[in-house]
This record gives structure tokens, C-alpha cells and sequence, in this order.
């Protein structure tokens, strides 16, 4: 077979094919891995994946749940991408998501009803803004102190969660006063449905778009290239005169920003209001991490990342309800497939499989 | 009204107890990231020990094994993560993150699939108790407080002591300074890097695992679900703090300690002050403490470009 | 290098599908259900917003489930951990899902859930939903909005710890204040002011839920600030709280469910919103087609086909009898007494006032 394809096929699609089929492998082998704790329990792999494909795909009603789903992920894996790639890291994706969502929430409650036109993108700007500034902190202790970002990012993440538990119990409650959760936002400022009918919102969109934006701008404007520059090699950068350190800060307030337009999704988009929802190991801001590294920081791939994330979340928590398959699982699987998609790549290498790394034979 | 004296040895008293999983799991992470490696799993390393601990300590009834049971778990992977970092030359965030997610699936897991979900009250599980040393008892007021300590605290502080030792003073701790300062260099001088990280993410594992251990066996004897809480990644900030030295690490984690048993306090002290606004003040104070210690330590800055040069260099 | 390869996959894909095939059939999966012309099994599910091992809001109900399972021939379904792997957005699809699967009552045990259980109902008319509610939620047809307010049996114990105390100090705690939480920890101190005026309650808030070192720590504090007995309010920061009762020698008030086994010595009394009897209830009522669109507040006065449903003091165990001293058990006594015929009406506060 591959005599025949390579006399066809130029090296680039023969990369693509190459890099697609480890990827299909890997999904195969994380699958097979995880079905070892499968049995352990006494239970049937096969429906477990049946359930979850059946979960993701199964109705429209679920494949626009994996949308929803996908939404902020491919957002924070966004954020992710563009910091990492810029040197920075940035793990402080899921404290920047819900500031956006906290400025979102409070902002949309206390102006009045603006005609959606003007109400939503307001929104948006409120909420990048409040993402890039918890992001520009640790990026201005950084710079000026040296403070590695990683660790302030990460407890940085802790602050927001304890900001939303005093607005949902306190001065933004809801009117009843009832539950740990803001009023409903005005319905001009919800991102409408994509597809009536369905939960799925143009948030999508904005997600989609983001992508392509940051793609353009990373690659085809100097200031994106400057961003590379400083994050495939700092020094060489340095010297080619660009100023790296504020490349570098600029790169985290975008991400930051970005993070933050999850938050501004899910709540204006998915859920409508601001809850009180534990910030946990699963939660956007921590997996966008993944979404973004498995795809090798690039902002095109973040989508598909994103939605095979989705997929992946959405399936293997509806395996509770299918196939007697615990919540636990849900970690095991994720965890699994995300390390057998970054081994792939070099493992096939290891072993001899250079047809599907899309090497040359050279 | 307040006796500030009895006031702060009561928050000191406590704080230790709060330290004490901080600085087991610090302790190991110090050495990892020494060589070089930066080990994000270590809230889900934890995790795994303090299921592992439990599960073997209740099975076999003796706390000693289930630490060590916790100490396995952790070792794999700390082994897991720096097979994938090293050899397979993966990011590290990645590596790190996803064996975070992995460990902690794996302690819900293995919790469930043992004990099945009944109450852990049901299964007695032998913990280290405060050891009671009548002559220290004796000592007005630090007696009964700080100086009223369960073995494994004064192991750590023995730990430290000795860890302080290996890292400064050992050819070991020496070899392991240089991985991390220069992996190129340290490499041209014969020493190998490879086994220098692998001992050092294996023992960093441990260590986790041990924190979880302690965290399952020494106060709650029981195991809960996400019962880790984010001391992990605490974990890691005490050591970016005490600059990858034992004792400054040792400091760290009682400043962290003391200052999230002063919140609690102070919560109970005065209720009108927001709690949410205490509950921040520990994260709040180790950024506040991180910036200072950054700026004037003698902090290698080489440190943290070798994480980057190294994802990239050595082959 | 590369057929080894090949030969050591195929191995353990063939190993893999030998053991799977040796398997003992899975637990209850997804089964066909035989075609009868009996009516269909009735189908109970339990969403819940977190772990069924954690000693309270979770694990209280999915017990009450497995029981009502046991005693009415019902075929049950749950999801737990919504909230720990996912977020409120998630109720949507889950309830969907067990809609899609043939269920006949749903059950939200969350308070976060409203939104997305009464755009369910509204779609899916022929189904029974109920979810964890508030007074003056409106229903619709289908729709069950069930509250267990523990102020009663809060204020009893309020009762009870204020008599109890040596030190004259006395706490209660929580995770984070919202309705029935403030009206368990209020009625606490209202129960000990009336007993002894003078009695200093120390009320707090943690944060968090199921943080069991917080919990500890919390009650740590409180014990070195004086209180002799703590109340407790949460799930793991109960499970945290009572060991740290332990620790310091004094007496816990269990909360959420019955943790008096928990800690025989340390947990004395313990209130009890009787979450396990709700959930039972609610799915015998579907069982025997008895349920009816309305909401359902269970306090100690609520009775179902004679029996009290509900929240309830739990007293100290005929092992602790001793050591409660006359006038406290009588001064309880006294108290239930009277909130039962209603010569008490313990006030029902709903939103934390502020000092």
C-alpha cells in the first residue's frame, strides 16, 4: 500500500495522513488501555464505548451537548496555545475563565437592558478585559519581580472561585435569595440559540473564529511572529532585537483574555446566570491545558482538540448511566488518551513506524 | 480579653499540623525540580497515596504499610512522568497534568472498587496518633500545643535536616544541582542525567505519596473523595518559595501553615469579616511572599530556563 | 523492532478478549426490557451533585434509593458527581438522558438544578421530575420541588448544647450560607439563647463542602476559641470536623444525616434532615402511583400515610445515656415536645442576617 500511495501523494498530505492515522491509533490503544480497568470491575467495555459514543454523537440533541461542551474548552485551549507558544506559562486559564464570567454576570445585572447589538459585544469586551487583567498580574510580577508565572497563575486560580461564592451568596444573589446563583441574565444579553431548538449558541462561533483570528495573527502579522520568536527560542529572539519581555506579557493578557471569553460563554451563553459551580479537575480552564498541548499549541487544532475533548467528557460520563461504568472512569479515560496521543508520535518512532509519523524514509 | 501570647502558639500549634503534608510533599518535589523537572502531579499523586494508604492500612492494619503502599503509588508515578518527560522528551506541563487527572481518577477508583461505597467508618484504620511525651507535656502552654506532635512530624523535621544535608553536601545532592543548573555540561562531566532525574521524580513521587499517606492516616484516618484539596499545587509553590532548599522549604510550609490556621482562626474570632475574604488570604499571602522571595534570593534564574531548554535539548 | 511489535499488540489484544469473554456478565447495563403487556417497570433515577460516599447530601438519598429499589421492585438509575466533574450546565443532558432511557421519575438533588429541571418537565409532560427546592417554587403538572428544613430539629440541639456546655461556648458551621443551611445553623442559636441566654455561639462558614481537613481545622479553631460542642452542618467537612472534635475532646452534633455511628464517643446527638426517608418516599409514592404535582416541605410536622418523613433530632444512644445529665434530657424532651404540638414555632430563616 504505501509503495503505491507514495508515488501519488506529496509529502505534505502524506505528513497529515501519517499524523491522522497515529492519532487513530493512539485513540484505538487509549481505548484498549482504559478498557483494562473496565473489566476490572466486571464490566463490558464494549457497551461502556458504545454508551459513549452514543452519548456524544447519539441525537441531535446530544451532539449539540458536545457542542456546548467543546465551547469553552476550545477557548481555553486557545489561551493555552497562545501563551505556551509564546513562552509563557499559563496555567491560570480556569481563574481567568471565571473572572470573565464574574464580569460578565455583574455587568449584565447592573446596567440596563441594552439592545442585544450592543449589549453582547459589550460583554465580551467587559469580560476580556477582567481576563487579560488577572492574567496581566502574574504577567507584571513576572516581568518585574521574576516571579515564575506558572505558580502565580496557579494560585491565582484559587481567588476567583471564593470572589464568586461571595457574589452568589451575597449582593448578587438571586431575587429569591434562595440558591448560590446570580438572577438569570436579561435575555438580550444571552448568546442565541445556533440552531433553534437546541442548547447549542453562537458562542460556537465566537470560539471558531477566535481560532482562525489568533491563527492569522500568529502567522501572518510581524507581531504574531514575534510571539513565536520569543517562544521557540528566547534567546536567539533577544538578540534579534525583539523585546521579549513584553511580547511575553502581552501574550499572557491575550490569553488571559481569551480564557476569559469562556467564561463569558457559559455565562451568557449555556447557562444564563452565574453559579456557583466548583471550580474542579475537570473544570475548562484545566483541560484547555491539555486541549492545547496535545495539538502542539496550534490554534487551528485547538478546535478539533476541543471537540475531541468534548466528545471524550460527554461520552464517558453518560457510560454511568449506559453501562454501569463509575464516574471515575470519566479521569482514567481522559487521562489515558491523553497520554497515549503524546506518547504516539514517538513511540511509533521508537518502534520502527516511521509511515505513520509521516517521516520521509530518509 | 485576648491573651495574644496563647493566641499565636494556639495557631502555631495548628499550623504545624497544616504544614506537615505541605512539606512531606515539598520535600520530594525540591529534589525533582532540582534536577531539572517540574512535577505537576503531584495533587493527584497525593491523592493516589492517601486511597493507597488507607485501603493497605485498613486491609493489613498497620499504618507503616500503608504508608508505604501510598509511597509505591506515588513512585510509579513520579516514574510514569519522568519516563515521558526524559526519554520521550514530552512537554512537561502535559506529562505532569495528565498524570494529575490520571492519579486522581485512579485513587477514586481503586477506593471504590476495593472498599466498594460503603462508609470508610466502617473499616478501623490504625493512625499515628500525637505522640505524648510526658517530659515535653510538662512545658506550660507549648506543652499541650506545639510540642504535642504525631511521629511523622518529627520525622519530617528530621528529613529536612538530612535532606538539607544530601542536597548541599552530598557528591548526590552535587550531581543533582548540576543536572538541573546544565544538563549539557553535567553530561560532558560523566554524570548521568537520566538516572539522576529518574531517582529524583521516583523520589519526588514517594514523597507525594507519602504526603497523602499522612494526610489519610495521620489526622482523618479515613479516605474522602478529593480530601487533597489543592495541597498539591500548594506543595509546589513552597518550594518555588524556599528556593529548593530544605530548610527554607521547612519555613514555607509552616508560614503557609500558620497563616491558613490564622484565617480560620480569625474566623472563628470575628465572624463579621467576610469569610471568603480569610479563605484567600493564604493564596493572596504566598503570591505576596513568593514576589519577595523571588526578588532578593539568590535564585539561579538559569533554573527555570532549563525546564524550557530542556523540553527542547537533550537528546 | 517492528514485528515484535506486532506480535506483542496482537497478544494482548487476543489475551484481552479472552479474559473479557471468561467475564461473568456485567452488572445491570443496559438491558432490553422483555416485551409483556404488563406495564412497564417503573424507573427511579437520583442525580446528584456529588460523591455517594460522602456520609451526607449524596449518599443519604442514593441509600434511600437502593432501599426503595429493595422494597418496591423498582429499577434505579444515578449519576453522581455532577458538580464534581462537570457544572450546572450538565443537568440539561443528564436529565435528558434518563428521559430518553425510558425513566419515569427523575430526581435532581441539587438546589443549582431548577432551571434545567423545569425545562425538562415542561418538555417531557408524561414524566415525573422532583429536585431539591425552595418555598414558593412554582410547579407545573410533573414537576416536585421537596425541601428539608432542619430548623426544628436544629433548634432542638441548640437545646441540647447550650445545657450541655461547661464552657458556656458552643459553635455551628458550614460551607457556604444559602438557604437551608442558614436555617439549620439560625435555629441552632436561637435553641440555645432560648435554654441560656447567656450561651456564646460561634457561628462560621468555610467555603467549601467537602474539604474534611478544613472541616477539621475549623473545629480545631473553634475548640481553642472554648467551645465544648460543635455542630456541624456539612458532608466531608463533617467527616473532617468530627475527627477534629475528637482530637480535642469535645462533643459533636452531627448534621446532614445520622453521623452518630460515625464517631460513637464524639457525636452525641445528630440532626437529621432525613434525606434517605424523603428520597424513599418520594419513589414509594411513584411506586404506588400516589404522586401528585406539588411541593413537598418536609419538617417534623410533615406526615406521609401516618408516619413522620423527614428531618428529626436524633438523641444520644442508650450507650451515651449517662452521660447527658437529667435536666439536658429533660429540657430536649421538653423542647420536641413542644415543637411537635406546636407550642414552639421555630422561625424559619432563610438568608444569613448581617452583623
Amino acid at each position: 500500500m504505501a509503495g503505491v500511495l507514495h508515488v501519488d501523494l506529496t509529502g505534505q498530505v502524506r505528513h497529515y495522513l501519517g499524523v491522522t492515522m497515529s492519532v487513530a491509533i493512539s485513540v484505538l490503544l487509549g481505548f484498549g488501555l482504559s478498557s483494562i480497568f473496565i473489566l476490572a470491575i466486571r464490566s463490558n467495555p464494549l457497551t461502556a464505548y458504545y454508551t459513549l459514543l452514543e452519548g456524544a454523537f447519539g441525537s441531535p440533541q446530544n451532539i449539540s451537548e458536545t457542542l456546548i461542551k467543546a465551547i469553552p474548552m476550545i477557548l481555553t485551549g486557545l489561551a493555552a496555545a497562545v501563551a505556551f507558544k509564546s513562552n509563557v506559562n499559563n496555567i491560570g486559564e480556569e481563574g481567568q475563565l471565571y473572572m470573565g464570567a464574574i464580569a460578565t454576570a455583574v455587568v449584565a445585572l447592573s446596567i440596563p437592558v441594552l439592545p442585544s447589538i450592543v449589549f453582547i459585544p459589550l460583554l465580551l469586551c467587559v469580560s476580556f478585559l477582567a481576563g487579560a487583567l488577572w492574567a496581566g498580574i502574574p504577567a507584571f510580577l513576572k516581568i518585574r519581580f521574576g516571579a515564575d508565572e506558572m505558580l502565580t497563575t496557579l494560585l491565582m486560580n484559587w481567588i476567583p472561585f471564593y470572589i464568586v461564592s461571595y457574589l452568589v451568596s451575597g449582593p448578587f444573589q438571586e431575587k429569591d435569595k434562595i440558591r448560590p446563583q446570580t438572577d438569570f441574565l436579561p435575555d438580550l444579553a444571552r448568546l442565541p440559540a445556533f440552531v433553534a431548538g437546541y442548547r447549542v449558541h453562537w458562542g460556537l462561533i465566537l470560539a471558531i473564529v477566535s481560532c482562525i483570528v489568533v491563527y492569522f495573527f500568529l502567522w501572518k502579522t510581524s507581531l504574531g511572529f514575534e510571539f513565536r520568536a520569543t517562544g521557540a527560542n528566547l534567546p536567539a529572539a533577544r538578540s534579534m532585537g525583539i523585546r521579549v519581555n513584553r511580547r511575553m506579557m502581552q501574550a499572557m493578557i491575550l490569553s488571559g483574555g481569551i480564557a476569559a471569553f469562556a467564561g463569558f460563554c457559559e455565562v451568557a451563553g449555556t447557562v444564563g446566570s452565574l453559579k456557583l459551580g466548583s471550580s474542579n479537575l475537570l473544570g475548562y480552564g484545566y483541560a484547555g491545558i491539555l486541549v492545547a498541548l496535545v495539538t502542539n499549541l496550534h490554534p487551528l487544532g485547538v478546535i478539533l482538540s476541543g471537540l475531541f475533548f468534548g466528545i471524550l467528557i460527554v461520552g464517558s460520563e453518560s457510560m454511568q448511566r449506559g453501562a454501569d461504568v463509575p464516574i471515575a472512569m470519566v479521569y482514567i479515560i481522559e487521562a489515558i488518551m491523553v497520554m497515549t496521543i503524546i506518547t504516539s508520535q514517538i513511540l511509533m518512532r521508537k518502534l520502527g513506524f516511521k509511515w505513520l509519523t509521516g517521516e520521509t524514509s530518509q | 480579653m485576648v491573651n495574644w501570647g496563647d493566641f499565636a502558639i494556639v495557631v502555631v500549634g495548628a499550623g504545624i499540623g497544616i504544614a506537615a503534608p505541605l512539606l512531606i510533599a515539598a520535600l520530594g518535589e525540591a529534589f525533582a525540580e532540582r534536577s531539572g523537572m517540574m512535577n505537576l502531579s503531584i495533587e493527584g499523586t497525593m491523592s493516589l497515596g492517601a486511597a493507597l494508604a488507607f485501603i493497605f492500612g485498613a486491609i493489613t492494619q498497620n499504618p507503616w504499610i500503608g504508608l508505604l503502599a501510598g509511597m509505591l503509588g506515588g513512585l510509579v508515578i513520579g516514574l510514569m512522568n519522568v519516563w515521558m518527560a526524559q526519554t520521550l522528551h514530552l512537554n512537561q506541563v502535559v506529562t505532569g497534568m495528565s498524570l494529575y487527572i490520571f492519579a486522581y481518577g485512579l485513587s477514586v477508583y481503586l477506593f471504590r472498587a476495593i472498599t466498594g461505597h460503603t462508609s470508610t467508618f466502617g473499616l478501623e484504620v490504625p493512625r499515628f496518633k500525637p505522640i505524648e511525651i510526658p517530659a515535653l507535656l510538662q512545658i506550660p502552654i507549648l506543652g499541650p500545643t506545639i510540642l504535642n506532635q504525631n511521629l511523622l512530624i518529627y520525622i519530617s523535621i528530621i528529613l529536612v535536616l538530612i535532606l538539607e544535608v544530601v542536597m548541599f553536601k552530598t557528591t548526590l545532592g552535587l550531581k543533582v544541582r548540576a543536572v538541573g543548573e546544565n544538563p549539557s555540561a553535567a553530561d560532558n562531566v560523566g554524570i548521568n542525567v537520566y538516572t539522576v532525574r529518574y531517582l529524583c521524580l521516583m523520589y519526588g513521587g514517594a514523597m507525594a505519596g507519602l504526603a497523602g499517606g499522612y494526610i489519610a492516616l495521620a489526622e482523618m484516618g479515613l479516605f474522602f473523595e478529593g480530601m487533597t484539596a489543592g495541597r498539591g499545587w500548594i506543595a509546589i509553590a513552597i518550594v518555588i518559595f524556599g528556593a529548593w532548599s530544605p530548610i527554607r522549604i521547612l519555613a514555607g510550609a509552616l508560614i503557609f501553615g500558620v497563616i491558613d490556621s490564622l484565617a480560620l482562626h480569625i474566623m472563628v474570632a470575628a465572624p463579621q469579616v467576610p469569610f471568603q475574604l480569610l479563605l484567600t488570604l493564604p493564596y493572596v499571602f504566598s503570591i505576596a511572599i513568593l514576589v519577595v522571595a523571588m526578588k532578593r534570593a539568590a535564585l539561579p534564574a538559569a533554573l527555570f530556563k532549563t525546564y524550557r531548554r530542556e523540553e527542547r535539548q537533550l537528546g | 523492532m517492528q514485528s515484535i511489535a506486532i506480535i506483542v499488540i496482537i497478544i494482548i489484544a487476543a489475551l484481552g478478549l479472552g479474559a473479557y469473554s471468561m467475564m461473568p456478565p456485567a452488572g445491570p447495563g443496559p438491558t432490553t426490557t422483555p416485551t409483556t403487556t404488563a406495564a412497564p417497570a417503573k424507573k427511579v433515577a437520583l442525580v446528584m451533585p456529588g460523591s455517594i460516599t460522602d456520609h451526607g447530601w449524596d449518599q443519604e438519598p442514593y441509600e434511600g434509593l437502593m432501599k426503595a429499589k429493595a422494597d418496591f421492585g423498582l429499577e434505579v438509575g444515578y449519576t453522581e458527581e455532577v458538580m464534581v466533574t462537570g457544572t450546572p450546565a450538565d443537568y440539561d443532558r443528564i436529565l435528558r438522558d434518563y428521559v430518553s432511557k425510558g425513566f419515569g421519575f427523575v430526581i435532581c438533588h441539587d438546589f443549582l438544578c431548577k432551571d434545567a429541571v423545569t425545562a425538562v418537565a415542561k418538555d417531557n409532560p408524561t414524566v415525573w421530575f422532583a429536585y431539591d427546592g425552595a418555598r414558593f417554587d412554582p410547579t407545573i403538572p410533573n414537576l416536585i420541588p421537596y425541601i428539608p428544613w432542619g430548623h426544628e430539629p436544629a433548634y432542638i440541639a441548640g437545646v441540647f448544647a447550650a445545657l450541655m456546655s461547661k464552657t458556656g461556648t458552643i459553635g455551628a458551621y458550614d460551607g457556604i450560607p444559602i438557604h437551608i443551611e442558614v436555617a439549620c445553623v439560625e435555629a441552632f442559636e436561637m435553641g440555645a439563647k432560648a435554654a441560656n441566654p447567656n450561651i456564646n455561639v460561634l457561628k462560621n462558614y468555610i467555603g467549601v463542602w467537602h474539604d474534611p481537613k478544613k472541616g477539621h481545622d475549623l473545629v480545631v479553631s473553634m475548640a481553642d476559641a472554648g467551645a465544648d460542642i460543635v455542630y456541624g452542618v456539612g458532608d466531608g467537612i463533617n467527616v473532617g470536623g468530627i475527627q477534629g472534635a475528637k482530637e480535642k475532646g469535645i462533643w459533636f452534633v452531627g448534621g446532614t444525616g445520622d453521623q452518630r455511628s460515625m464517631e460513637p464517643d464524639t457525636v452525641i446527638v445528630s440532626v437529621s434532615w432525613g434525606l434517605g426517608p424523603i428520597i424513599y418516599t418520594l419513589a414509594k409514592l411513584y411506586a404506588q402511583d400516589k404522586l401528585a404535582g406539588q411541593s413537598y416541605e418536609f419538617t417534623m410536622h410533615t406526615y406521609i400515610d401516618g408516619q413522620r418523613v423527614g428531618p428529626d433530632f436524633l438523641p444520644w444512644t442508650d450507650a451515651m445515656a449517662d452521660k447527658v445529665p437529667q435536666n439536658v434530657k429533660d429540657a430536649v424532651a421538653k423542647a420536641t415536645a413542644d415543637i411537635l404540638s406546636g407550642a414552639i414555632n421555630v422561625p424559619l430563616i432563610t438568608v444569613a442576617p448581617s452583623s
